[in-house]
């Protein structure tokens, strides 16, 4: 039996994954240490690239959050042990609200009322990892016999 | 568009949701930035227990600094969120235990170092249903 193995997947496969998902998860140093919060997104075509498009409650601890931030998504199913994670590191930019322009391409569509705050997660770094289950699994699939 | 509000969940209540998953996400400071990063993990006694591979960036930042430790279900709104110490464990008789209460979860190597988060606060919250 081997081990759960981590194969590394490409930028193209990464982007792929965070056009079609819709929530993720933004850490952030906050006064007290990092914290892990859900968040709505979109990735937003901008000229100089992709940037992810979050929307949240003005005033609340993502929209005061430090530039630095990190951005998560991922499937994975616990009791397979498969799946797929997406980290991406970047900077946290204030977009206008005020933009009409910008409301209308880019809403994220949220989740939650009074969701004001509008920010953009430019990255320096996106990278993925696909978890492959243990071998052993593939024996009770019954998929795997016919 | 549906804009939703939430319901803040008791301790208790994140206790158990977080008790009644195995896989969650770390967030930790690295340098001066954040980094979250998935891992299975247990709750064992009250505390996140997981391992990691000796020699990892994830070991050296995460031991004895403050943490967050995240667990979601977004099919069903909930998400839980922890924010403790990282600690080694080291003391051959408890990593002996937690090794084979893990193994039960999923089977691990023998050269993985265990973790575990001291809980210092715990939230929740659970989104109302769509109207």
């Amino acid at each position: 039996m081997n081990d759960p193995w981590l194969e590394e997947l490409s930028q193209n496969e990464c982007m792929e994954l965070l056009r079609r998902e819709c929530v993720g998860r933004i850490a952030i140093i906050a006064d007290q240490g990092p914290i892990v919060l859900p968040v709505n997104y979109r990735v937003v075509e901008a000229p100089s690239g992709p940037l992810l498009a979050v929307r949240t409650r003005p005033g609340n601890v993502i929209a005061q959050a430090p530039e630095s931030v990190a951005f998560e998504i991922d499937a994975i199913n616990p009791v397979s042990q498969e799946g797929w994670s997406v980290l991406v590191r970047g900077e946290l930019l204030h977009a206008d609200p005020t933009s009409a322009a910008f409301r209308d391409l880019y809403d994220p569509n949220p989740w939650l009322a009074d969701r004001d705050a509008w920010l953009l997660i430019d990255s320096w770094e996106v990278s993925g990892r696909r978890l492959h289950g243990p071998d052993l699994l593939w024996h009770y699939r019954p998929g795997e016999y016919v | 568009m549906s804009s939703r509000g939430f319901d803040l969940l008791g301790t208790d209540e994140c206790i158990a949701r977080l008790g009644s998953r195995s896989f969650g996400r770390i967030g930790m400071k690295i340098a001066d930035d954040p980094i979250v990063l998935p891992v299975f993990y247990a709750l064992i006694d009250g505390e996140i227990v997981f391992r990691t591979d000796p020699g990892t960036k994830l070991i050296a930042a995460v031991l004895e600094s403050r943490v967050a430790f995240e667990v979601d279900d977004l099919n069903e709104g909930w998400s839980v969120l922890v924010v403790g110490r990282a600690h080694e464990v080291r003391t051959p008789s408890l990593v002996e235990s937690l090794q084979s209460q893990l193994d039960a979860f999923w089977p691990g190597s023998e050269r993985d170092r265990l973790v575990r988060i001291e809980v210092e606060r715990i939230t929740g919250r659970r989104l109302h249903p769509v109207q």
